[in-house]
């Protein structure tokens, strides 16, 4: 039998965790489930997860202080469940090292992709690669080439900074924050008009149709993401 | 509840206007009194003014009232009463003439502004029972659908058959999607006035703003064509993301709803001056005349709208985009259909070093 990917679920509504159980064990998921942030910290620590899925609106604690303490010792992935209309918590819990978030009501396919691509992404980490390829866009890290439809690209070095930060991080949603210090540096943690120009230029060079990016996409209030596209 | 907040708020509004409808009354009455004063005692001047402040009473409220019943004795004492351009009251009778106004002037006053309180009540209530009865129409629809698609599903022969268990899980979805879109105009509602929301200006680009509201409506509604026209090389906007995206989603939502099926909705988006302007348009039916000016108030809905909704996405947008330092409007194209158009001003956008390809 293969190995399964044990996921903990840390919310304290039973009904969703009913459906999240449902929908991950019909995907050969292991669950367990966590009904406090306590609960989810101590069951973190004694099953190991391969992946948390975190509800942000917890009764003993704010969901963001649960992940704090679990960043203290572990790198497991997380995912988080958000209300609508609540970018600051989101783009917080982001910045302080949650891997994704889904926005409720959220729908079953969604979750199941953002945590496959989180763990996934795990696996990316422990093993580098150089080259990419997403649609018909190929990037080789080591020799700062990307083509698209087998034609040769220029970017600039800011764009190719850029995208590369996209590549190494593809799937996941990088927050305006993290994107702008990584690129800009921590003063110009701010300027996101930086970054609307920048990546106006990027996508209108990689992008099949710069007026509906399919590469990078906006998520709207928090940042932007590089689509897996097989 | 908000509708009672909202119809004080437009009481309070004329204050201000009221103030000065008081004086004007004071003055029109003073000038009247200075041309017939030859032809009259003083006496009668005095009903001139008690005249005016009834006549006024049924326009305004205590405040106003009061503020025209002490300038209207003042007046009368000092310009017509003996000793005349005095304060002082020779006659005993003219003091009690005096106290007597002043006095009929105040519980005018205070009546007429008991009935007008009652007025806004009597219309808050009315407005209340209204909201409630389409609110509970609206979630209890929703409700119904998918407790009836769920005993459905409950039925064995139903589930074998691939086409019905599609549809009823679809119906299901409608539903769902319903509610979801009604209470989160609900808490829109509530955040715009309950004056929390601050808006979270950044340098937006429109086009992004534009394509993703557009792809976040493609996966819901997939009958309508939607075409996009943005002028090349726009500047950069001030505006919050999220909350303009819910803006465009709510303008394109109620495009959707009042066009025929597959009908086109157009996007367009220029600079014109100084400012950029959003504009959404279809090709439905258009707004009826008398609505039109009301369009963007709370729970206004056109008498032949489809099912769905309490009227509260347009009044969401106005406020959204007029916290954000923008305008919205509206107009019947000229054929048939409506264009909401969202203007927001145009800022210099700080410097941005650039570079050139390597």
């Amino acid at each position: 039998m293969s190995h399964k990917n044990k996921i903990l679920i840390i919310d304290d509504e039973p009904q969703i965790r009913r459906i999240l159980r449902m929908g991950l064990e019909s995907q050969g998921f292991f669950v367990i489930e966590a009904v406090s942030g306590a609960e989810g910290l101590k069951h973190a620590s004694t099953y190991l997860p391969d992946a948390v899925i975190l509800d942000l609106g917890l009764p003993d604690c704010r969901g963001i202080e649960v992940l704090r303490q679990l960043r203290e010792w572990s790198e497991v992935p997380v995912v988080i469940l958000s209300v609508e209309n609540d970018e600051n918590e989101k783009v917080e819990a982001l910045n302080r090292g949650a891997d994704d978030y889904v926005t409720k009501p959220f729908g079953m396919n969604e979750l199941i992709a953002r945590v496959k691509v989180s763990l996934r992404h795990k696996r990316t980490m422990e093993k580098p690669e150089i080259n990419y390829r997403f649609g018909t866009l190929e990037i080789n890290l080591d020799s700062h080439l990307v083509w698209k439809q087998g034609k040769e690209l220029r970017l600039t070095s800011t764009e190719f900074s850029l995208l590369k930060l996209f590549v190494r991080h593809a799937g996941k949603v990088l927050t305006h924050k993290m994107i702008l210090k990584e690129i800009w540096g921590p003063k110009h943690e701010a300027d996101t008009h930086y970054l609307r120009i920048y990546i106006g230029t990027l996508r209108k060079k990689i992008e099949e149709d710069p007026s509906e990016p399919k590469l990078i996409v906006t998520e709207p209030g928090v940042g932007y993401r590089l689509k897996f596209v097989e | 509840m908000f509708i009672q907040n909202e119809l004080f708020a437009k009481a309070k509004l004329f204050v201000a206007k009221q103030y000065l409808l008081a004086n004007l009354f004071v003055i029109a009455a003073t000038l009247i009194n200075y041309v017939i004063e030859p032809f009259m005692g003083y006496w009668g001047l005095g009903l001139i003014y008690l005249l005016a402040l009834v006549v006024q009473s049924l326009f305004t409220s205590r405040g106003p009232i009061f503020l025209s019943a002490i300038l209207g004795t003042c007046l009368w004492n000092f310009l017509f009463i003996p000793p005349k351009y005095t304060f002082r009251i020779h006659s005993p009778d003219d003091i009690l003439l005096v106290v007597v106004y002043f006095v009929v002037a105040m519980v005018t006053g205070t009546l007429s502004a008991t009935i007008s309180k009652s007025k806004v009540l009597e219309e808050s209530e009315r407005l209340h029972k209204l909201l409630l009865s389409s609110l509970s129409h609206e979630l209890r629809t929703p409700i119904a659908a998918i407790k009836g698609a769920v005993s459905n599903l409950q039925v064995e022969s139903l589930i074998a058959n691939q086409t019905l268990r599609t549809q009823v899980i679809s119906e299901i979805q409608v539903a769902n999607e319903r509610l979801n879109r009604l209470i989160e105009n609900l808490l829109d509602m509530s955040r715009l006035e309950s004056g929390y929301l601050k808006p979270r200006l950044e340098w937006c680009d429109v086009a992004d703003l534009i394509s993703t509201t557009i792809r976040q409506f493609k996966d819901k509604s997939h009958l309508t064509k939607i075409t996009v026209n943005i002028d090349a090389d726009l500047p950069l906007v001030n505006i919050d993301f999220v909350l303009m995206e819910q803006v465009l989603s709510n303008l394109l939502h109620n495009a959707v709803s009042h066009s025929p099926e597959s009908s086109q909705i157009r996007i367009s988006c220029k600079k014109i001056e100084k400012t950029i302007q959003i504009s959404v348009s279809d090709n439905g039916p258009g707004i009826e005349q008398n609505i039109l000016p009301h369009i963007f108030e709370k729970f206004v809905r056109a008498p032949k709208a489809a099912s769905g909704g309490i009227g509260l996405g347009l009044a969401i947008a106005k406020g959204f985009v007029e916290i954000q330092g923008g305008f919205i409007e509206v107009k019947n194209l000229p054929q048939t259909g409506a264009c909401f158009t969202v203007k927001l001003p145009v800022k210099e956008v700080p410097h941005v070093p650039r570079e050139s390809s390597q």
